[in-house]
Parts: structure tokens; C-alpha cells; sequence
């Protein structure tokens, strides 16, 4: 769920790039830091204590940034966020940022949940079969999930694609009852 | 009333005139105690006084003058009052002829009633017959209406446990029915989560395609 104050960061985002592809990079780029800033609890608790003054704050982010060889801009926005406070909701203005790219490239959002690892072949496969269901382009969101035994199940906007073996065994229990 | 006034007046007057005449007593007549008791033993059955005749007036002896003054006197008597008795007995005459004629009156409007009562009586008689006839009749109805509310609703409750037993049997068939569809899926993912190899994923995943291509979105 987006968070209503992560819209304007990324309005200034894509305002300030002037492409969706740059800001998708950024989008991207924040993700990467954000994945790493929620895998370590130290990271958590950095960036809202009060007692850990804003320099510190941000250079411990260079640091991190660089090894991550994030861009320039993509700091300038960690920077704007550990100023404001904002760093522990970078998840929604990565979130808010998406939306506006795939707003702008007229994309939409696919989370695809598959039993196995799809190769990029079978993803490639899969993306061009949902984009002839979405008939527009499609940004997909996959996930293992080991549960549905076998099979996919793909979601757009309101529609639910449940191909997956698990599904099939429900659907068949359901007509039972 | 006149006349009566003057009747009495002269029956007074000739009283009266009676009255003022003296009677001239001897007075040698006047005989007391011990005197007069000797005197009738000397001389038994003489009049003590001596004989003599009663007072007389005008020539006749007053027994007759008060004969006379008693029968003037009924007469004025009896002709004062004829006119009055006369009346009072005419009237009283009327009266009870008026009241046997009232008596009349209600011995026919009693009679006159105790016929109605009568009718009445019998009507009622009639009336209560119908009454009974009528009574009888509506019990019967409602006996007959009674038995067929009372099996209408047997019928109804009948129908009813029957729909209940059937509900129930196909509530008992369905939870059944679940209970080994649930016991045959749960049987058969744990069976494909055994089973399967990469081969068949990647199977599944092109029937998983094939499955959405086909889907009418």
C-alpha cells in the first residue's frame, strides 16, 4: 500500500530524471538499498533514532551506496529521506515510484507466484502470454512459492490467473462441497 | 243551603219555646232521703208527690209536643241532609262503578298480557328448539372444521419432518461428500508433492500457460 507522503518524493523523482527508464534505474537502485537496509536490524534502528546525529546517518548510507554502486541521484534521494526522516518508509516511495513508471511506459503491474524457479525463458514465455491478456505491457513480479506444487498463479490489477496445481486441487474440493 | 238555614231555625224556635215553659212542681212533691222512703212504705204504691198528670202544653201532654219536636226534627234532619247523603251515595256510586270499570280495564289488559306472556312462552319454547337445533348443528361444523385443521396439520407436520429428515440426510450426503473429497485432494497433493520431478513442473508450467492463453479474460 503507498503511503500518501511517498507521491511526492516520487513526483520529484521522475520530475527531476525526465524518464521513465531513469527512474525506473532509480526505482530499482532504492530497492537494492532498501532490501539491504531491511535485512539488518542495526540499519532499522539507525535511521530513526533521534540520538545518532545526520551527518553519521549519511555517511554510513554513502558508504553503503557505494558498495552497492548506487548512482548519484539515487544518493540524493536517501540523502533528502534521512533528512526528512522518511528512510524506515523508503519501501512505499519505491512503491509510489513504480507506480508512476508504469503509469508513464503504460505498463502494468504483474505478481506472479510460480511452484518452481522460472528460467528467464519461461519468464520471458510467461511475460508475453500476460501481456496478450493485459494487452499492454507488463512489469512482472515473481515469487517461488514451493506450495502451489506445480504451475502459476498471476495477478493484474483485479484479475487472478490461478493455473497452479494447488488451485486446481481447491477448485476441485470446492465442487465437492 | 237556605232552606236548611230556616228549617233549623224553627226547629230552634219551637225547642226553644218548649224550653222557657215552666213545669209547676208541688212543694210538697219534693221528697228526700228518709222521707220519701217512709212516705212509700206508709202509703205503698202512691206516688209520693201524690197522684197526679204530666205537664201539658197548649192542651197536650208534652210527650206529644216531644214527639212532635223529635219528628220535625228528623224530618229537618232528614230532609237537610237527604241532598248531601244523596250526592255523597251517587258519587260513591260512580266511584265504584268507575273503579269496576278501571278493574275491568286491567282484568282485560291483564288477560290481554298473560296471553302475550303466554305467546311468548310458547314462542320461546320454539325459539329455545331452534336454539338447540342451531347450537347442534355449528358443533358439528366446527367438529368437522376442527378434525380437518387438526389433520391439515398433521398433514403439514408430516410434510415438514419429512423435508427436516431429507434436509438432514442431504446435509449428512454433502458433509460426506466433502469430508472424502477433502480426505481424496489432501491424499492426492501429498501424493503429487512426492512425486513430482522438474520434469513435471515444467510440464505443469506449460499447461499452466496453455490453461491461461486459453482463458477468456
Amino acid at each position: 500500500m503507498i503511503r500518501r507522503f511517498a507521491r511526492p518524493y516520487a513526483r520529484a523523482i521522475m520530475d527531476v530524471v525526465q524518464s521513465p527508464e531513469k527512474a525506473n534505474a532509480i526505482r530499482f537502485e532504492l530497492a537494492r538499498f532498501d532490501d539491504v537496509r531491511k535485512s539488518s536490524g542495526d540499519l532499522q534502528e539507525l535511521y530513526p533514532n533521534p540520538g545518532i546525529e545526520h551527518d553519521a546517518k549519511l555517511k554510513v548510507t554513502t558508504t553503503i551506496g557505494k558498495r552497492l554502486g548506487l548512482s548519484d541521484m539515487t544518493m540524493k534521494v536517501l540523502g533528502v529521506l534521512i533528512g526528512n526522516h522518511r528512510m524506515n518508509d523508503l519501501d512505499s516511495v519505491v512503491e509510489a515510484l513504480a507506480e508512476m513508471v508504469r503509469q508513464a511506459t503504460d505498463t502494468v503491474a504483474a505478481e506472479v507466484r510460480s511452484a518452481h524457479e522460472l528460467t528467464k525463458e519461461e519468464q520471458a514465455e510467461l511475460r508475453r502470454t500476460l501481456e496478450k491478456k493485459a494487452g499492454r505491457k507488463v512489469e512482472m513480479i515473481v515469487t517461488t512459492d514451493p506450495t502451489l506444487i506445480g504451475g502459476f498463479v498471476a495477478k493484474i490489477g483485479s484479475e487472478v490467473y490461478d493455473a497452479s496445481v494447488l488451485g486446481k486441487i481447491s477448485r476441485f474440493r470446492e465442487s465437492l462441497g | 243551603m237556605r232552606t236548611a238555614a230556616i228549617a233549623l231555625l224553627v226547629s230552634l224556635l219551637a225547642a226553644f219555646v218548649y224550653a222557657q215553659k215552666p213545669e209547676s212542681q208541688q212543694p210538697n212533691e219534693v221528697a228526700h232521703g228518709s222521707e220519701k222512703v217512709g212516705a212509700e212504705t206508709a202509703h205503698p204504691g202512691e206516688n209520693a208527690g201524690g197522684a197526679h198528670e204530666g205537664p201539658k202544653f197548649l192542651g197536650l201532654p208534652s210527650w206529644i209536643w216531644k214527639l212532635a219536636n223529635m219528628i220535625v226534627f228528623l224530618g229537618v234532619l232528614g230532609w237537610l241532609i237527604r241532598g248531601p247523603v244523596k250526592g255523597a251515595l251517587a258519587s260513591r256510586h260512580d266511584q265504584i262503578q268507575r273503579d269496576a270499570q278501571e278493574a275491568r280495564e286491567r282484568r282485560t289488559k291483564a288477560d290481554q298480557m298473560a296471553a302475550d306472556i303466554q305467546k311468548r312462552l310458547t314462542q320461546l319454547e320454539e325459539e329455545l328448539r331452534q336454539i338447540r337445533e342451531r347450537a347442534q348443528i355449528e358443533g358439528e361444523r366446527q367438529k368437522r372444521e376442527m378434525i380437518a385443521a387438526a389433520e391439515a396439520e398433521a398433514q403439514k407436520i408430516l410434510q415438514s419432518a419429512r423435508g427436516e429428515v431429507d434436509n438432514r440426510l442431504k446435509h449428512a450426503r454433502h458433509e460426506l461428500t466433502e469430508y472424502a473429497g477433502q480426505l481424496a485432494s489432501e491424499r492426492a497433493e501429498q501424493l503429487l508433492r512426492d512425486k513430482i520431478t522438474d520434469a513435471d513442473r515444467e510440464k505443469l508450467f506449460r499447461d499452466s500457460l496453455n490453461q491461461v492463453e486459453e482463458v477468456e479474460s
